[in-house]
């Protein structure tokens, strides 16, 4: 059922109309949980995902392969001024596909701040425990143990301990997990939980139906109705990404928006549609992640084994200044090529010592100062999302600082030499060294920065002016959209987000069968999780 | 400045050079000899001579031609969308052309014209530039000839990478071991 319920849309050889009780744009955590809860509740829903299907055969590891197939502009999504890498999914499952399998619920210190801010009294940490407890059981999230944690992140754990920061393991939604460490890549024998393999199949074997390689385009209104009529799609080539000329439109009775903080905004501000607050795409928030590479005497071989069990929240609350968190990431040739921001022979020997390197990443957290400058997602001529972050002194601070001690947790861990990536790396040896870091520049293009964590573009709040959607995830003019995706966090989150996601969806559900008018059978309480 | 907006801006001026001065006759001057790609489906001859040279000094002293760094940068590119192709050719224009070095260099020597020690010290100057257009040029050269030639599994021993691992999916089909040599 599965199989005949997932079209591959660059085979179409002719144009689609659907009519269907929910269209949902997106099939990564937001999309792919929400099409499953209401598949469940006897939805008729209709997913598009502009990536393609795959599934653990077509996962063979290789790096070469795994990006162009499975990452937004095969890999190569950046800000338009190239300093800031986008890793992020473009295939069925959408990150979830791709993560690292990092399971944090949203804190509380970060709804809190939702609450005082933005006027968000829901969700709530109450209202969300039984979908993030249901989200939890249903993909298996369970911390790592210490058996799991592979050297590069036992660096990170032992640097953090001799320093006496915070440190846990994290929780991983895994099954079956024979800590390869290529989740980045696929997993090649499906033991990561991601909605490729559950929630996707769940909804499929529910009646829903997918259309992969469907670009969604635009979102189109009836009349002067502020309801959504149509959502038109174009199919995509599966090799040169371009439309083939079909398309693949949609009437749904509701339509639910999940392309993430990039794509959905842009398909909102392409579509002319819903911006009366001029709010959509702005204050997109990206946890721009700096790093650090050490250098040990002895073998890491930081490309294999799980790639993030650890993680420290030490320095995420530091009052009026950006905070920050570490983890590390995993070091297969080609993303550490990347990361060794060098070239010739300079970068051929910091490769060459590659089994020996252990990483360590700050990720900072953004947004949390409501006047930030901070990401904003436009069109380029063609239609295509355009994203432009500016360096804010808030985030040169953080991202200065989050360099200091990531290298005082590498030489604490015992490296022997610790390295920046700066064009013209900053190397210390003892925390002596330390003040060499802080006179480096932190500048677009001679830092390298990136992102894994898109949040923010399509915020949740309770003033229509300065938000986009409800609290309740429906757009506050639009009465049939709504939006769940990490788009409407009204700042980032200070942890990997995806199992916040899964909750927001798992909340979501009701208030969508509610839209639908009572049609389908209500959810028991966190079964849309 | 807008990245797309300085490239035309300076295309622009290189342009009326191009069709106004003896110079032209210059343009997209490469070396002679070098074996370039065929069948490549977004680059012309010079931007691929170009960026070939680049590539040679990129992942120096890895041999960019044996891992076929430049058709594999063409087949990622024309998957890419338009406006993302235009960016880069200009780019190679920009660095390969007798006009645009002169235009943005001030020198009369072509990228391709160049030996390798004064192509590395061109490469370090728009690494190290206070203009945001050069880093942004550099950076995006750099990321691509780098994660094309490391992303070659042929690659893997010289790093001391023995490959992904072997695995046994769960139909029963195994995955992973060690590459080909």
């Amino acid at each position: 059922m599965s199989e005949l319920a997932s079209i591959d849309g660059s085979t179409l050889t002719a144009d689609v109309q659907r009519d269907c009780d929910v269209a949902v744009i997106g099939s990564g955590a937001g999309g792919a949980m929400v099409a499953r809860g209401l598949a469940l509740a006897g939805a008729k829903v209709v997913l598009l995902e502009e990536g393609g299907h795959q599934s653990s055969r077509d996962f063979d590891m290789l790096e070469g392969h795994a990006y162009p197939l499975l990452y937004q502009e095969q890999g190569n999504r950046a800000t338009t001024d190239l300093a800031i890498t986008v890793l992020q999914g473009r295939t069925v499952g959408g990150g979830t596909t791709v993560n690292w399998t990092t399971s944090f619920r949203t804190p509380a210190r970060t709804l809190d701040h939702w609450r005082k801010t933005y006027g968000l009294d829901e969700p709530s940490e109450v209202t969300l425990t039984p979908h993030w407890e249901a989200a939890e059981r249903y993909l298996g999230i369970q911390p790592a143990l210490p058996g799991d944690v592979n050297a590069n992140n036992r660096k990170l754990w032992d640097g953090l301990g001799a320093l006496g920061w915070q440190r846990d393991l994290v929780r991983r939604n895994t099954r079956g997990c024979a800590n390869s460490g290529y989740c980045g890549l696929g997993c090649p024998i499906d033991a990561k939980q991601s909605m490729l393999v559950t929630a996707i199949p769940d909804a499929l074997a529910h009646g829903a139906e997918l259309y992969s390689h469907v670009r969604a385009w635009t979102v189109e209104a009836q009349g002067t109705d502020e309801r959504i009529a149509s959502v038109r799609g174009q199919a995509l080539d599966s090799k040169t990404w371009r439309p083939t000329g079909r398309d693949v439109t949609i009437h749904p009775k509701v339509c639910v928006l999940a392309g993430g903080a990039i794509n959905s905004p842009a398909l909102l501000l392409r579509s002319r549609l819903g911006n009366q607050s001029d709010q959509v795409g702005k204050r997109t928030f990206l946890h721009p992640v700096v790093a650090m590479i050490a250098e040990h005497d002895e073998p890491i071989e930081g490309y294999y084994g799980a790639p993030q069990t650890v993680a420290s929240h030490q320095f995420i609350d530091r009052g009026d200044r950006m905070g920050y968190f570490f983890e590390t990431a995993p070091m297969q040739p080609m993303l550490a090529a990347l990361a060794m921001n060098s070239f010739g022979a300079r970068h051929r020997a910091a490769m060459l010592n590659l089994r020996h390197a252990s990483v360590v990443i700050g990720l900072c957290a953004d947004g949390f100062d409501p006047g930030e400058p901070c990401g904003t997602v436009s069109l380029k001529s063609n239609g295509l999302p355009r994203l432009d972050y500016p360096f804010s002194d808030r985030f040169i601070e953080a991202a200065r600082q989050a360099q200091v001690d990531a290298a005082r947790i590498l030489l604490a861990s015992g490296a022997k030499l610790v390295r920046s990536l700066h064009s013209q790396p900053v190397e210390l040896r003892s925390e002596a060294d330390l003040p060499r870091l802080e006179g480096a520049p932190v500048e677009a293009n001679r830092l390298p920065v990136f992102t894994a964590h898109q949040m923010g573009g399509c915020a949740m709040g309770s003033d229509s002016t300065r938000s986009v959607v409800r609290s309740d995830l429906r757009h506050h003019q639009i009465s049939n959209l709504f939006v769940v995706d990490g788009s409407v966090f009204p700042t980032s989150l200070g942890v990997n987000p995806q199992l916040s996601i899964y909750g927001l969806a798992g909340y979501a559900v009701p208030h969508i069968l509610k839209a639908l008018g009572g049609e389908a059978r209500a959810p028991a309480r966190g079964e849309g999780s | 400045m807008d990245r797309r907006k300085f490239l035309r801006g300076v295309l622009g001026g290189a342009l009326f050079l191009a069709v106004t001065t003896p110079l032209g006759l210059w343009a997209f001057k490469h070396r002679r000899g070098a074996p370039l790609p065929r069948d490549l489906k977004v680059f012309s001859d010079p931007e691929a001579a170009t960026l070939a040279a680049v590539a040679d000094r990129m992942v120096a002293p890895l041999n960019a031609r044996e891992l076929q760094v430049v058709t594999k940068i063409d087949s990622l590119l024309a998957a890419a969308d338009d406006l993302t192709q235009q960016d880069l050719k200009r780019l190679l224009w920009v660095l390969g052309s007798a006009f645009g070095s002169l235009f943005f260099e001030g020198r009369l020597t072509s990228f391709t014209a160049m030996g390798p020690e004064e192509q590395e010290k061109v490469l370090t100057s728009w690494r190290d530039s206070r203009l945001d257009f050069r880093r942004s040029g550099f950076q995006s050269l750099q990321r691509l000839c780098l994660a094309v030639a490391y992303a070659t599994p042929s690659l893997y021993p010289a790093i001391g990478y023995p490959g992904p691992p072997f695995l046994v999916r769960p139909d029963g089909a195994t995955v992973g071991g060690l590459p080909p040599l």
